[in-house]
């Protein structure tokens, strides 16, 4: 009698295994693939009726193998099976569906969206991605870290084979794109922003060539062009900004067809400023 | 008698070894397929390992539903549902032409893990109204902003989306929105099989580098 009721125990353990378990957990664990390619997602109650002992004796050697058929061991699995991979996707799934994201899901749609825009444009925008802009090209190579002779050369380059659009004024004497000048006014501007417009104009006056005093008083100079400068250069070393090089070409008019149209050796006539 | 037996043997032999160097092949007509897609030569083929299974995430045949339900044939009305043939067909017709594009439609630590050829990955939740940059997508796409702040899909590129597989829910959610934004449902296509059927089937995935 004792030997039937421990027999009946010894069962419903098994069952209450296979129940607690995500049912055939055992047969896509072990056995040959084929097999479990051939066994079919079944309900737990079909599966366990047909051949209730072959399941039964399988289970619960698995259970005995786990130590007990509590419920402890079971959601110990049940942890391991669901992936922190899975639960991130849930919750942005569920993040979604609430509409309105907190900020770092708002952070995170902006990570990806930037992402998404950057693999499409990359794909989808083939001709124009040729035609980059010279902002961006300098703007990625500063991003990256890199040298300014690095974007010399990188600037010149795609100048050369047409493919960036340069401002005339940061044309130098040789033809070539004058990145310096560029480069120094990215640091002038980022430097103004950081310290304000009085600080930077005080900097600005430290680092003034005696030239350039005599041009800060109001009084014209005349300059010789060297290689290697630009209108952007000039107005950069006799204004302290590059933005003010029209003052420069409107007062050279008759010698400078196009602000781009710089040689060494012309005299210039750099305008006081009033 | 003997020597029979030995040429039989041998001819069994040879059978047996060419039908291990077999090809596991696309299709019967083609073995493998190979793409320009995007300035670089694609190759999608088939594991040639056939005693290859399928391992982690992919292998499981059981998730949570909800949210991991069975999602029907067609997610909706005028959306081709595609195989994996019709995928491919896809990516030769017209991504390769540059009229076409193949959405990942997965969370991007999903996609690192593993994606399609050619595909791009734009999660859906980019594509959902509460996202400031989805115009932006949209215009990346091809739509073109009217004056009356609608967008013509005149000229917008076809896609075809897929997310994880035949459970998931990224790609049919990811083309609701698309159409609820006024995306034409023709010019959508769906890859129900996803992740999980291309991988059963030993097709070719790239680990695209991690983004940003």
């Amino acid at each position: 009698m004792i030997r039937l009721f421990l027999g009946y125990f010894a069962v419903i353990l098994a069952l209450c295994a296979i129940v607690v378990f995500s049912p055939f957990r055992w047969i896509t664990g072990g056995g040959e693939p084929v097999e479990a390619m051939d066994v079919p997602p079944q309900p737990v109650a079909a599966a366990v009726a047909p051949d209730a002992s072959a399941s039964a004796v399988l289970a619960l050697s698995e259970a005995a193998a786990l130590g007990a058929a509590g419920t402890a061991p079971a959601v110990e699995g049940l942890r391991v099976e669901s992936g922190g991979d899975l639960d991130a996707t849930t919750e942005a799934i569920l993040a979604a569906l609430a509409g309105t994201p907190p900020d770092a899901n708002a952070a995170a749609l902006e990570g990806m969206s930037r992402n998404a825009l950057a693999g499409l444009r990359a794909r989808t925008e083939k001709p124009a991605a040729q035609d980059v802009s010279l902002q961006s090209l300098v703007a990625q190579a500063l991003h990256e870290g890199q040298s300014d002779a690095y974007i010399d050369a990188l600037v010149n380059e795609a100048a050369g084979q047409g493919a960036i659009t340069v401002p005339a004024m940061l044309v130098t004497s040789e033809g070539r794109v004058d990145t310096a000048v560029l480069l120094a006014t990215l640091v002038a501007r980022s430097q103004e922003a950081e310290l304000g417009e009085g600080d930077a104009a005080s900097q600005a006056d430290v680092v003034l060539t005696p030239e350039a005093a005599a041009v800060a008083a109001g009084s014209d100079v005349t300059y010789t062009v060297r290689v290697g400068d630009s209108l952007g250069s000039l107005a950069l070393r006799f204004y302290g900004d590059s933005a003010l090089y029209p003052a420069i070409f409107e007062a050279n008019r008759g010698k400078l067809a196009s602000p781009d149209r710089l040689r060494s050796g012309q005299v210039l006539i750099i305008p006081g400023r009033s | 008698m003997l020597q029979k037996f030995w040429v039989t043997g041998l001819i069994i032999g040879l059978w047996v070894t060419d039908v291990a160097a077999q090809d596991v092949r696309l299709t019967e007509d083609r073995a493998e397929v190979v793409l320009q897609l995007y300035g670089a030569p694609v190759v999608i083929a088939r594991n040639q390992d056939q005693t290859a299974v399928l391992t982690g995430d992919f292998a499981k045949t059981s998730r949570p539903c909800p949210p991991f339900c069975i999602h029907p044939m067609q997610t909706a009305p005028g959306v081709e549902t595609l195989g994996e043939l019709e995928l491919i067909g896809f990516l030769e017709s017209h991504v390769a032409a540059g009229t076409g594009v193949l959405i990942d439609s997965r969370l991007p630590e999903w996609f690192v893990k593993g994606a399609i050829p050619g595909a791009v990955n734009v999660p859906f939740a980019t594509l959902a109204p509460n996202n400031p940059y989805r115009d932006e997508i949209l215009k990346a796409l091809g739509a073109v902003l009217l004056a009356d702040g609608t967008f013509d899909f005149g000229a917008a590129m076809d896609i075809a989306l897929y997310c994880n597989g035949p459970w998931c829910d990224q790609s049919p959610r990811a083309i609701k929105y698309l159409i609820e934004a006024g995306y034409p449902a023709e010019k959508l296509r769906y890859y129900r099989g996803g992740m999980q059927d291309w991988l059963l089937l030993g097709l070719t995935v790239v680990m695209p580098p991690v983004q940003g």
